[in-house]
């Protein structure tokens, strides 16, 4: 079983097919395309998306709907159909696809999230995509959720 | 901030090198199309600021327990199994 030193969480091993694929890696990271999604039962809904390659690499992210109730996916055709759905049937947020907005952590600003280019996930398919989606979503949207600011004691 | 009116196929210079042609206008769509050295850089604003919040996340370097408000002692229990992924956004 293979293992991978992770940023937050130690060696955790895993099985291949747990892998997540993004096969055209995230903006301005290319060369990832494969990502472990981890969770702390007591952190939930938050998820970590744990880069394989690099063991420093990984994200933080909330699903977009926790951080905006209002959220709506919405992607372009190409992207739609390059990812295997097409307008008249777009995934479903929850029940297709998992959409994560990472988050910028800071021990001094306040907590962002990346509304405007989430992580979209093939809940099936065990595949990913970041997206800029077609809508006036800000990548630096302030987190006001209770619990999640930054606590340095 | 310069406005110029343009039709579907005019263009527009800027500087000696660069063309800017208006290919196609489709209800609030315009397809854009830039003619410029190799050297120039072109990226779209939103694709510029998509690689910045991602480079900014990838540079928490937060101590989980304060963050979280909680103990990450739980971790050799956090692989996340794919198969029970739907919970996270059903959590709503």
């Amino acid at each position: 079983m293979p293992a991978c030193q992770t940023k937050f969480h130690g060696v955790l091993t895993y099985e291949p097919e747990q892998v997540l694929h993004i096969p055209n890696g995230l903006f301005g990271f290319p060369q990832e395309t494969e990502f472990l999604l981890l969770e702390l039962p007591s952190a939930r809904p938050m998820a970590f998306l744990q880069s394989v390659r690099s063991s420093n690499l990984c994200f933080i992210s909330l699903p977009a709907q926790v951080i905006e109730g209002e959220y709506r996916l919405s992607m372009t055709g190409g992207d739609l159909r390059s990812f295997g759905y097409s307008d008249a049937a777009p995934p479903v947020m929850g029940k297709d696809v998992l959409c994560l907005a990472l988050l910028t952590v800071g021990e001094r600003q306040d907590t962002t999230a990346n509304l405007l280019a989430p992580v979209v996930i093939d809940i099936a398919r065990h595949r990913g995509m970041q997206v800029i989606v077609d809508a006036p979503y800000s990548h630096q949207h302030p987190v006001s959720t209770p619990g999640l600011k930054y606590r340095a004691d | 901030m310069l406005i110029s009116r343009r039709k579907e196929g005019e263009t527009v210079l800027i500087g000696d090198e660069i063309e800017l042609r208006i290919v196609s206008v489709r209800k609030k769509k315009v397809i854009l199309g830039i003619i410029a050295p190799r050297d120039v850089k072109i990226v779209a604003t939103k694709l510029s600021a998509a690689e910045m919040a991602n480079t900014m996340a990838a540079a928490n370097s937060v101590n989980l327990d304060q963050f979280l408000h909680a103990p990450s002692g739980e971790a050799e229990a956090v692989l996340f199994l794919l198969e029970g992924s739907k919970d996270i956004g059903n959590d709503r």
